[in-house]
């Protein structure tokens, strides 16, 4: 008996020790001291910024997709519009990721109350959600980001006109933010080291940039956001200057590398990747003796530019092989401390052109913005005066000079502007048809008569999003219905 | 009240259990017997119960096998004693009684080890055990342990993780029942012991090892198998998937007070299984008849087949674009062996163009692995012990790989008092490696995009003559100087435990143990300044350094009792446990070199990578486990334990679960006995485990990373959960064990079904919400299955010929009932080219998802107006990645001294992504690209238009097989992975040594493990893959075949002798 009562109070003494001891510490325990939870706005929008210009800027879409669609690339080898499910399912996730990173920096800007910094990340969303509508058309928006707030787990897909429609309000929201006196952007701010000004002249360009793609479909509220712009220089300056150019710079040194350095620059001038100049480009500067060629291109070891051919010409012409076709220019692929531009300052003056051109807002001269936009790209591209001052006189280039419409010289100045942008010069030439691009790639060339209209939705978002509007039509995976403002006739 | 009981350490110490204690009181009266138990070979038993019938009191032999008991000369004495035969002994007048046990055929090989270490007679269990001799596993040398017991045990599946050194294996126990692990926990000597391994997906990457694999065989006395939740409820959460338990070898001198025992093992890896590749085609393009043809025809030219191959086909200049089609030369080239004259690069202008069906084989070796193992045991009666020492070298079958393993371990048994016992064993391993090899994707450079005719010897050859220079493609770097970039690993580990039992009564003891398990582990990967990539950018070379600490420690305390009433017994425990885990990770990264190829930290050119993490979490728990038996037929089982998890939330941290199991002997109890039905019991089990999650899984966090010396930080894209409640594995099983024929035929049946609710999962969610995915419970899994075991003694003859044959099998069907809300899916895994593998409500674990080939109403292939197939971006389910069953045949043969034994392991059914098949078509290296004379006349796809007129188009070779079409289309890669293996083959003799005084034992065999491919479907034969490979060892790599390198036959000689 005596053995059992102290076995038994052994037992409870063991017991109740243990009892006691066991969750003590647990809370501590399981507080993560890997990771902050608590970090400055700004350091967020760095990571949004970066994940922008490494996906947008970045070679896969850049380069070999919407680099090819847009006729400035080609992808040799791999010449064709390749779609495979999971680069497909990151190219998506890649472009919402750096939306949410803009989001949350716009969550934490607002608990330190600093409203340069929310409109700063405001803007940045609203860019890369405008070049998500221009590749996939409806994406989900107005129910976007809204998991940890409000629960949503399945956002409805916006129509194009809607999601449009909230890009320019967010854009006025953030341009009326702005505050040249107001709190400091931060050390995260990667695109302008904290010039507010020039975040604002971003802004407003962009809503410009919006204005104008959406005009073929929407005169009216283009035209309306135009006229808001350019009638209050003051309260909405615009990029007037290449210093006032959106382009986010690469230290250069491992592992801060540009993107497209990282994948096909040779420090020994020894280029080989397949990634290489498209025909449409080199074409079109050839034709008009663009002095940007040699920047933009490399001679091939015969000392011409040739640039790859796609569609049904892919396959006829011998000479269309690496061996012949020219190489990606320094400026763009070979310089560890390249650029990622976001926009430039050229591009606004041919928006500003288009505006005047087309009478969406009165009391500009088109001309003069013309000229401003051919001569503030080519300055950037390091031409000097006298070069600029010829190519201006280019029969195709001059301004009512030619057979070419002045729109039409003003859409083809603009796209060559807006090389390494290629998902912009991709909606670009898909609104104006300019340059035209007929030879699509071999294995689609039965069916079509011009590149693709938009990306493949991804698989992911077909089984993870309920709301997916299952009624779109994708045709051969990047063809279907044309995107709400591309009203090329004729056109499959 | 007088206790006459001596305690010692048993000699067959497997069978050393609590239940051994038996109380023994005697009353002083009437004589003292005493006496001698010895076995049937004269050998004396210690720990033998000696009962009195009527009081119940009684006493247990020594060391020397005596014993000494007071009882009435009326009453009978029971010897019992655990593999042995019950005998009753009536006293009568005697004083001294001599007894000889003779071994209990029914029960010899039955006692087993279940949870928490505790030795078990097997016919007292509810539920499914099995377990292996540890001969068994070393029969044929094998490293990795998991990979031994393949085909071994009913209802596991092991994927071995390929034959590069040191790679891992995965073992899988009744099925998934997770998404993300569903490996049994490991444990040796009661002490669990970590098993991570790489998660490797679909496309590969270095397989660091599973660390399981770091157990020594050679020091393995047994393996038992807990196989559900009902076997492992007292381990609690981690045991849902089952339990390996594994007993190391001890002091077992027998009648030994010291023996030295050596083993020795050479054995030799030949590549053995190759791709299937074409010898009629080789590197450029548009160069088969069918091209040359048709030039001549739309120009009206009359060039010949060289002079065309020469202009359009292929033409050696720099490998850089310089020639034709010289940058990138895949197999749509020329003919071979045609007689065709072209520039090349080893053998010049001009040059006859041929085939070298060798150069795969020359990337490869025959590996070899030499293992010694030494080990001394020690016997006395207040200590006993062991050490071992095994030291094992492997050079791998690819170029400047290898292993290289050093075990220590001991194991030492003290007896001071006969209340008190202690016992520590611990081992140390240390395992090294220059170079683990990356498997997976980088391989198809050499097999696929690999020109035919490529002079892989010239190639080798030129690497030891001038490194990476002048290798065919100035931009590429040379295959034997890529393995020069290597992975290195070096880890140091130790785990083992310290425990003491003492006796507080009769029926009652106390036992402590720490057990602990540790490793330090360092990856270093390197890749050299002189690599293509580095050249090209004027870089000095990479190098990523990672420093692992991983530490384990459980402390259990436990109160054992064992009590008889006279026709009951309980027995069983009460116990605490308190278990922590500590991770700690360090990695340092340079991009650049300031100094070529000196690959310190310090020597970092621009911002140094790094990162540091630290996980950390701890469970506290509380069991008993009792057990009931009525006379020696009706056992019934209970037991309960709480768990306090860190991992979880206040509310939700504590957990109890609970497991019964009932055991019936019905021939027991029917006093059955019949010639025919030897023994049958039934049983039935029913339990439930919790399971919790990993740290820190509870708050949202931002992580860090650096941009030009600026910190950026992402926050967590899994939304944390709000009320995360424990998982719950439910279970049941039932099971027969019957044996016939005088023991001779044995078999065991279980069925099971075990649902797994609550699911901690990380679900999924549209990047568009703001995250990737919500962390909350979810899911319902289940998994049922049935077991068979049949053994039998075919031909039994102990003096001459015998036959012993094993069966076994197993089915499991693990159905997906439903995920969470609308969610459609659950990725457990990618793989190359957008394949998933998902869980979908309502389908089997495992669905492989993928891009099929469009088809009309009426199943017909569509093509589009150029003849090729159309492509499609909805994916659909093309097959699943699990099994339909497996099982094994294992058969001895003896004669005398010699022994034949072989092991046939079959898995039947389930599917796998291969990337192999999916490169077979646009590299043309495969010979499925030039089978019916494709390249001369190509082919008309069969199909239909969109319209339903059948295709009449033909289109090369070239088009269809290396059209983009491929890319969108996975259905053509999704292959049967079904096999069947000749797995282990041994023939071995052993000498008879009875007459030498310094030999105990002398053994010698010839061995052979996975010999043949008995059976494999028509697609991987086809390819000539091994349907058995996959990755890493975890969930990720299952169901992908990706460029595996050659799997082996190994064959080999093994000689043990003991002194």
């Amino acid at each position: 008996m005596k053995i059992k009562t102290r076995n038994t109070a052994l037992i409870v003494v063991l017991v109740t020790l243990l009892l006691q001891s066991c969750t003590k510490d647990f809370e501590a325990m399981n507080t993560n001291p890997n990771a902050a939870t608590v970090v400055p706005a700004s350091n967020v929008l760095g990571r949004a910024l970066l994940t922008s210009s490494q996906i947008l800027f970045g070679e896969r879409l850049d380069v070999y997709y919407a680099g090819s669609y847009a006729g400035y690339t080609a992808a040799i080898g791999a010449g064709d519009y390749e779609y495979r499910v999971g680069i497909n399912n990151s190219q998506w996730d890649a472009m919402f990721s750096s939306m949410t990173y803009a989001v949350e920096t716009m969550m934490l800007a607002e608990e330190e109350g600093n409203e340069n910094l929310y409109a700063a990340a405001l803007t940045l969303k609203s860019y890369m959600a405008h070049k998500a509508t221009d590749m996939w058309g409806r994406i989900p928006y107005s129910e976007a980001f809204t998991l940890e707030a409000e629960g949503t787990i399945y956002p409805k897909y916006d129509t194009e006109e809607e999601v449009y429609n909230q890009i320019l309000d967010e854009l006025k929201t953030a341009a009326d933010m702005f505050d040249l006196g107001g709190e400091p952007l931060g050390e995260g701010d990667f695109l302008f080291n904290g010039d507010t000004e020039k975040w604002q002249k971003f802004c407003n360009a962009l809503r410009l940039r919006v204005a104008i793609r959406m005009s073929s479909a929407d005169e009216a509220s283009a035209a309306a956001t135009i006229t808001n712009v350019l009638g209050n220089p003051t309260q909405y300056p615009v990029m007037s200057d290449n210093e006032d150019n959106a382009y986010l710079w690469w230290p250069g040194v491992a592992p801060d590398l540009e993107p497209w350095y990282v994948r096909m620059g040779a420090d020994d001038g020894n280029k080989t990747d397949g990634y290489r100049t498209n025909n449409t480009l080199i074409t079109s500067l050839l034709d008009n003796n663009d002095p940007r060629l040699p920047v933009y291109a490399d001679e091939n070891r015969y000392g011409n530019y040739r640039g790859y051919k796609f569609g049904p010409e892919q396959l006829n012409d011998t000479l269309n092989n690496g061996n012949n076709v020219s190489h990606i220019g320094d400026r763009f692929g070979n310089d560890p401390g390249g650029f990622s531009p976001f926009m430039n300052a050229a591009e606004v003056s041919f928006l500003k052109a288009e505006a005047y051109q087309r009478n969406l807002v009165s009391g500009g001269n088109a001309k003069e913005a013309y000229d401003t936009g051919i001569t503030l790209s080519l300055k950037e591209n390091g031409i000097d005066d006298p070069a600029i001052a010829t190519y201006l006189t280019e029969s195709e280039v001059a301004w009512d000079g030619g057979t070419t419409s002045n729109l039409e010289k003003i859409y083809l100045q603009k796209w060559i502007s807006l090389f390494k942008q290629s998902v912009e010069g991709w909606a670009e030439a898909r609104r104006t048809d300019v340059p035209l691009m007929l030879g699509v790639s071999r294995d689609y060339a039965g069916a079509h008569n011009r590149p693709p209209f938009r990306m493949a939705y991804p698989d992911s978002e077909k089984s993870l999003n309920t709301s997916f509007p299952f009624d779109i039509v994708e045709n051969d995976i990047f063809w279907g219905t044309q995107l709400w403002w591309d009203k090329r006739p004729d056109v499959n | 009240m007088k206790t006459n009981l001596k305690t010692v350490l048993t000699k067959r110490i497997f069978l050393f259990g609590i239940y051994l204690f038996i109380a023994g009181t005697v009353v002083a009266q009437n004589q003292t017997i005493s006496g001698t138990v010895t076995d049937e070979t004269g050998i004396p038993l210690l720990g033998v119960t000696v009962l009195n019938e009527n009081s119940n009191e009684g006493a247990i032999t020594d060391f020397d096998g005596k014993f000494s008991i007071t009882a009435n000369q009326n009453t009978n004495l029971i010897f019992r004693y655990v593999g042995y035969a019950e005998q009753t002994i009536a006293i009568g007048s005697r004083t001294t009684i001599d007894i000889v046990l003779q071994p209990d055929v029914q029960s010899l090989d039955e006692v087993v080890v279940t949870a928490l270490g505790i030795s078990r007679e097997k016919q007292t269990l509810g539920y499914a055990v099995q377990e292996l001799d540890g001969d068994q596993l070393t029969l044929t040398p094998e490293p990795n342990i998991i990979n031994s017991l393949s085909g071994k045990i009913a209802g596991i599946q092991v994927n071995s993780g390929g034959s590069t050194v040191g790679s891992s294996a995965r073992i899988v126990i009744r099925g998934n029942s997770s998404f993300s692990d569903n490996q049994p926990l490991f444990i040796v000597d009661g002490t669990p012991i970590d098993n991570s391994s790489p998660n490797l997906r679909g496309n590969g990457g270095v397989d660091w090892g599973n660390t399981a694999a770091d157990i020594d065989p050679n020091t393995i006395e047994s393996v038992s198998v807990l196989k559900g939740a009902n076997a492992s409820a007292l381990y609690g959460s981690r045991a849902a998937n089952g339990v390996i338990i594994i007993t190391t070898k001890k002091g077992d001198g027998k009648n030994q007070k010291l023996g030295v025992d050596f083993s020795s093992s050479v054995v030799f890896d030949k590549p053995a299984y190759f791709p299937k590749l074409q010898n009629e085609y080789g590197g450029g393009r548009d160069g088969s008849e069918y091209f040359y043809n048709k030039y001549n025809q739309d120009n009206g030219t009359s060039l010949s087949y060289n002079e065309y191959a020469q202009q359009f086909a292929y033409n050696y200049v720099d490998g850089n674009g310089g020639g034709v089609n010289d940058g990138n030369p895949i197999n749509w080239g020329p003919r071979l062996d045609a007689g065709l004259l072209l520039d090349q690069w080893s053998t010049g202008p001009n040059s006859p163009w041929e085939s070298r069906p060798n150069n795969i084989k020359e990337w490869f070796n025959t590996g070899i692995t030499i293992e010694n193992n030494v080990s001394v045991t020690s016997n006395s009666e207040k200590a006993s012990g062991r050490i071992s020492f095994t030291n094992s070298e492997t050079d791998g079958i690819i170029n400047n790989t290898g292993l290289k393993e050093n075990t220590l371990s001991a194991n030492l048994g003290l007896t001071p008092s006969d209340r008190l016992s202690a016992n520590v064993s611990f081992t140390y391993i240390k395992r090294e490696s220059d170079n683990l090899p990356a498997n997976g994707y980088s391989w198809a450079d050499i097999f696929a995009w690999l020109q035919r005719d490529f002079p892989t010897q010239y190639a080798k050859d030129l690497f030891y003559e001038k490194g990476n220079e002048d290798y065919i493609f100035p931009n590429g770097n040379n295959p034997f100087y890529s393995l020069r970039n290597t992975n290195a690993l070096d880890r140091e580990r130790i785990f083992g435990n310290v425990s003491a039992t003492y006796k507080i009564t009769d029926w009652l003891s106390a036992n402590a143990r720490v057990g602990m398990d540790f490793y330090n582990e360092i990856r270093k990967s390197i890749t050299q300044s002189g690599t293509s990539q580095n050249i090209r950018r004027g870089l000095g070379g990479q190098f990523t350094e990672t420093h692992l600490y991983n530490k384990e420690t459980n402390t259990d305390i436990t109160l054992n009792f064992d009590q008889t009433f006279g026709n009951f017994r309980v027995d069983g425990l009460v116990g605490a446990n308190k278990r922590t885990n500590l991770y700690n990770s360090v990695s340092v990264s340079a991009a650049d070199l300031t100094v070529a190829d000196l690959y310190t930290i310090s020597n970092a050119k621009g911002t140094p990578g790094t990162s540091m993490f630290t996980n950390d979490y701890e469970t506290n728990s509380v069991y008993f486990a009792a057990n009931g038996s009525y006379k020696k037929f009706l056992y019934l089982g209970v037991t309960g334990r709480n768990d306090w998890s860190s991992t979880l939330p206040k509310e939700n941290w504590s957990y109890f679960y609970p497991s019964v199991s009932l055991g019936l002997s019905v021939t027991d109890a029917l006093a059955l006995n019949s010639k025919f039905l030897s023994y049958a019991k039934l049983r039935g089990s029913w339990a439930k485990v919790g399971g919790d999650t990993g740290a820190y899984q509870l708050n949202k966090t931002y992580s860090a990373g650096t941009f030009n010396g600026v910190s950026v930080f992402t926050p967590t894209r899994t939304l944390p959960p709000t009320a995360l409640q424990p998982e719950e594995t439910t279970s049941y099983e039932i099971g027969t064990d019957m044996r016939f024929l005088n023991n001779r035929i044995s078999l065991d049946f279980t069925y099971y079904a075990q649902t797994t609710v609550n699911q901690i999962l990380s679900v999924a969610t549209s990047t568009t919400t703001g995250y990737n995915g919500i962390r909350l419970n979810a899911g319902e899994i289940e998994n049922k299955g049935i077991e068979l075991m049949l053994s039998g003694e075919v031909i039994s003859n102990p003096a001459g010929f015998n036959w012993d044959a094993v069966l076994n099998w197993a089915t499991n069907k693990s159905i997906v009932n439903t995920l969470y809300g609308n969610l459609e899916s659950y990725q457990i895994s990618g793989g190359f080219g957008g394949v998933t593998t998902l869980g979908i409500p309502g389908e089997e674990w495992g669905v492989l998802w993928g891009l099929p080939f469009v088809k009309n109403e009426d199943g017909k292939t569509v093509v589009n107006s150029n003849g090729i197939p159309l492509t499609t971006n909805e994916a659909i389910n093309l097959g699943n990645v699990t099994p339909d069953w497996t099982g094994g045949i294992s058969n001895t043969f003896s004669y005398k001294g010699a022994s034949v034994s072989f092991l046939i392991d079959a898995q039947i059914g389930g599917d796998m992504f291969s990337t192999t098949a999916w490169h077979s078509y646009p590299t043309g290296a495969y010979e499925n690209t030039v089978q019916n004379g494709v390249r001369e006349t190509g082919l008309i796809v069969d199909g239909v238009f969109e319209d339903g007129t059948p295709n009449d188009i033909r289109v090369s070779a070239q088009e269809y097989f290396n059209g983009s079409w491929m890319w969108n289309n996975h259905e053509y890669s999704i292959l049967d992975a079904s096999f069947v293996k000749l797995r282990e083959l041994s023939l071995g003799y052993s000498f008879n040594v009875s007459k030498l005084k310094a030999l105990s034992k002398l053994n010698v065999s010839l061995v052979g493990r996975n010999l043949a491919i008995l059976y494999r479907s028509e697609g991987t034969k086809e390819l000539g893959i091994d349907p058995e490979v996959g990755f890493g060892g975890g969930e990720a790599g299952i169901g992908y075949e990706n460029f595996q390198i050659p799997t082996t036959r190994s064959f080999g000689f093994r000689l043990t002798a003991g002194f």
